[in-house]
């Protein structure tokens, strides 16, 4: 219990610290990646974690190497009290956030939030 | 001689009565009237428990679940966006699949229109796996096969799903099949013309109509055979719904009974909606079709609130003998009825004369039985069923009405359909003797998510049989060698450009015997690159690399890539004497296409109730069991196979880069192909259920039905590898640094193989490098 408030605390905390960088990312994006992203946020607000993932899985789908949206899956699975698959996730946006790094930091973030709360 | 025996006739002595009781008077027999006074309570206290008993069935039935709804499971609706890669021939065949009507248009929902490179999609709402979606006119423009504008009522819009393809459904035993309807939502026409066609008393009896029975006899005397039933809606209804077929006395009486009971506990309304959703009207196949909602669908490809005048007609016209009426077997037949029905709604004022007179003048046009929206697809209904009972009960996905929202893509499905039937038939053209004996299997996935697109389980892809997609175990042959190739990479002892022996190789076995192995022109090319070795699936050279690498290791890294079986450290693995499912393979291979991110593989979006109520939705998951930059260096080799080695016809299909590897098992019988460009990944297999050879290779068999659909579905180049640097290696093997003279390969950057020399060597290394130590 307190290792998910812990994990959700800090996914808030990254949420909020979002840099420019990444902005910069979700508005080179395909519109529709956007909207999808828009109703997850909606979810999220709700407390749905799993139809706000299904959300990104989709926008996921429009752009499969968009490493924003893995690591925004990594946070929803983070704030699910999944912390297992939000790490391999982690590290999949790492991969694909190889060419540009705009990510890294929040990555970092995230990852080591994660492996704190384990 | 007989033995007498005393006759058993012989009457018994009545006891005495015992010592110390007075005899009684003989009682005095009852009355007959007496006796029918009992007879008549008697009867009538069975008559009370007969019918607490049917009212109680009766309420039971009636309060609770009517019917055991079967899951009905749903493919990927295709999501328009701004620059989706869409080609107008797959626009039209979804729109067509999921029973939309080319109009000039689209002025009526279900319709569409196309005037050159603007299309028009009237979108009925949609219950989609996040709620229910209204009514929407679509319009689009697609040029140059992608989508360039997007727009509805309220304008431009980014993103808008079309309706999702009908794909099967999750049946109970019975397999009765109908899509629920409330009867506010059932055309006014279609309640009037049901009721006056099949109990025009509806609204003034009590369940029984004693009119209608003394009319019905007095037709079937007059006719001398039975000719008209006197049954009303709700006896027909109590038949259909609590009874059987059998024709006796006293099914007659308790059908009766049970249909003033009916009557009793609800109202008219209520007998009419359970009646509309539960009458027989059809068989599709293994599937029975009950309920005008889902005749609508069956018969004419459309909802119930799109039909016409004589459609409704057609349907109501079932009701008397669905087989016997039936409009796609029985035409003429059904078209009188029809005619018949129209006459009787002109006569009762449903309809008008002129719209009787128009409505009868119409052929009886019907939806093909065919059609891709009402045809299903067993094999990946079955891989379907099978995730699903993870999380659901089976009795739960066929009864509880559930909708099952899957990652299926109707047109992925429909090319590699397509491409194996053409080719198998090609096959057999060119070897007559093979007719009807070869079998194929096929899988394609999603490359960034493991999603499962296409799954054929059978050459004939509506069977629901043997599913050879998940359950033929087939040996894979040279699609085992990339795991060779990735250990040996990985090893640090060699690299694409190092140079492998491909000569004879015998290596003795525990049991004594020695594995031989050859290559398949039987001939051996000595000293070749291990790029060459691999593009060209030698074996030879293979089995020497591999068993120098060590077995082990290569099955563990089978394993490593996603195969869920222990793979035995038998040398022979090296060359693919593994027996994996198709689906298998694909896991294998969805790893290498996504840099060593092993992902489950995935057929459900989300589940929701009937009622549209979200019950479980899913999303990517995986492990990255590999630094992708050895996955990306392994993919080198896959290219250099569809550039330039064993299934180098790629490259004059397509000027993408792309990547795969063929497969063909000891005497050829089985042929295998998996490929991958940026977008899907796809596993084919071609072999014979009786495992005898072929004379077929991955090359020949499987290869042309991957590049057949991949040619429909649209191939996108593979990214640039990240994490690789290209290197010069010399003749002998030797890597050098960038800038030096050399054939170039890639390496990861920070490859911590063999020493990498400088261009400049010194003396004695270039007098080692040419003459040995």
């Amino acid at each position: 219990m307190v290792r998910q408030l812990i994990l959700i605390l800090w996914a808030l905390a990254l949420v909020a610290c979002s840099s420019s960088p990444v902005q910069t990312d979700l508005e080179q994006s395909n519109p529709a990646v956007q909207s999808l992203l828009n109703k997850a946020e909606a979810a999220e607000a709700a407390g749905q974690w799993q139809i706000a993932l299904t959300y990104m899985d989709q926008a996921r789908r429009i752009e499969p190497r968009n490493p924003y949206l893995l690591y925004r899956q990594a946070q929803a699975y983070a704030h699910s009290g999944q912390a297992d698959i939000a790490l391999q996730l982690v590290g999949r946006a790492r991969i694909l956030d190889q060419a540009k790094g705009t990510l890294q930091k929040e990555l970092n973030l995230l990852e080591k939030q994660l492996r704190k709360a384990k | 001689m007989t033995k007498k025996t005393p006759s058993l006739r012989t009457p018994k002595r009545s006891k005495p009565n015992p010592p110390g009781r007075a005899s009684k008077p003989a009682l005095k027999p009852p009355s007959w009237w007496t006796r029918l006074v009992f007879l008549f309570f008697g009867l009538c206290c069975l008559l009370g428990v007969w019918l607490i008993y049917l009212d109680a069935q009766v309420t039971q039935a009636f309060d609770g679940k009517k019917w055991a709804l079967p899951a009905k499971v749903y493919a990927r609706p295709l999501t328009l966006y701004p620059s989706l890669k869409l080609s107008p021939e797959q626009l039209e065949s979804e729109l067509q699949w999921a029973d939309y009507r080319f109009s000039s248009h689209a002025d009526r929902v279900g319709t569409y229109a196309k005037n050159g490179s603007s299309w028009v999609i009237h979108r009925r709402s949609v219950p989609f796996w996040d709620g229910s979606e209204s009514v929407r006119k679509i319009r689009l423009e697609i040029q140059n096969d992608r989508v360039v504008s997007l727009h509805d009522q309220e304008g431009e819009q980014a993103l808008i799903r079309l309706e999702p393809q009908y794909i099967g459904g999750i049946f109970p035993t019975h397999n009765e099949d109908r899509d629920l309807i409330r009867l506010e939502d059932a055309p006014p026409v279609l309640v009037a013309a049901l009721i006056i066609t099949e109990d025009k008393r509806f609204f003034e009896h009590h369940g029984v109509s004693i009119l209608g029975i003394i009319r019905a006899m007095k037709a079937n005397i007059q006719a001398g055979r039975m000719v008209q039933g006197g049954s009303t809606i709700t006896q027909q209804l109590v038949k259909n719904f609590f009874l059987t077929n059998e024709r006796t006395l006293s099914r007659k009486i308790q059908e009766a009974l049970m249909a003033l009971l009916l009557e009793l506990h609800y109202d008219k309304e209520a007998i009419l909606e359970a009646y509309l959703n539960e009458v027989y009207l059809g068989q599709a196949g293994r599937r029975s079709i009950h309920g005008f909602g889902l005749a609508a669908r069956f018969y004419f490809g459309k909802p119930l609130a799109e039909l016409d005048h004589a459609e409704i007609a057609t349907l109501v016209g079932l009701v008397k003998g669905a087989s016997y009426y039936n409009p796609r077997r029985n035409p003429e037949r059904s078209k009188a009825r029809r005619d018949l029905v129209l006459s009787l709604m002109a006569e009762q004022k449903v309809i008008t004369h002129e719209a009787k007179a128009q409505a009868q003048s119409e052929p009886l046009l019907t939806a093909s039985p065919k059609r891709h929206g009402q045809r299903e697809f067993p094999a990946f209904l079955e891989l379907a069923k099978q995730q699903l009972q993870r999380d659901y009960r089976l009795e739960d996905l066929q009864s509880e009405g559930l909708r099952i929202y899957t990652t299926f893509d109707p047109w992925v499905q429909n090319s590699i359909e397509k491409a194996a039937e053409k080719h198998l038939n090609n096959l057999e053209t060119w070897h007559p003797g093979l007719k009807d004996q070869l079998e194929t299997a096929a899988v394609v996935t999603s490359v960034g998510g493991g999603e499962v697109r296409a799954l054929l389980g059978s050459r004939n892809a509506t069977y629901f049989g043997f599913n050879r997609a998940l359950n033929a175990r087939r040996q894979i042959g040279s699609l085992a060698k990339p795991a060779v190739y990735l250990s040996a990479l990985r090893s640090g002892r060699y690299h694409w450009g190092s140079w492998l022996d491909d000569s004879p190789i015998e290596v003795p076995l525990a049991n004594g015997d020695v594995w031989q192995p050859q290559n398949y022109n039987k001939e051996s090319l000595g000293a070749v690159t291990m790029v060459d070795a691999f593009k060209l699936s030698l074996n030879q050279a293979t089995a020497q690399m591999g068993m120098d690498v060590g077995v082990p290791r290569i099955a563990q890294e089978m394993e490593r890539l996603g195969v869920q079986r222990r793979i035995p450290a038998y040398p022979s693995i090296l060359l693919g004497s593994v027996d994996l499912t198709p689906l298998e393979v694909a896991h294998m291979y969805q790893s290498l296409s996504s840099e060593g991110f092993v992902m489950p593989l995935r057929t459900i979006d989300a589940v929701t109730k009937g009622t549209g109520e979200t019950l479980s939705s899913y999303a990517i998951q995986g492990k990255q069991a590999y630094r992708p930059e050895d996955i990306e260096w392994l993919r080198y080799g896959l290219e250099q196979v569809a550039q330039s080695g064993t299934a180098r016809s790629l490259s004059r299909t397509f000027s993408q880069t792309l990547a795969g590897k063929t497969g063909t098992s000891d005497q050829q019988r089985d042929a295998w192909f998996a490929g991958f460009d940026q977008r899907y990944l796809g596993v084919v297999w071609v072999g014979r259920d009786d495992n005898r050879p072929t004379p077929f290779t991955g090359s020949s068999a499987a290869l042309p039905i991957w590049k057949e659909a991949f040619k429909r579905i649209g191939v996108e180049s593979l990214s640039t590898p990240i994490g690789l640097e290209k290197l010069p290696v010399d003749d002998s093997g030797q890597v050098f640094e960038s800038g030096c003279s050399g054939t170039l390969y890639p390496f990861p950057i920070d490859w911590d193989g063999q020493t990498i020399q400088s261009c400049q060597r010194s003396f004695s290394e270039v007098f080692k490098s040419w003459f040995g130590n």
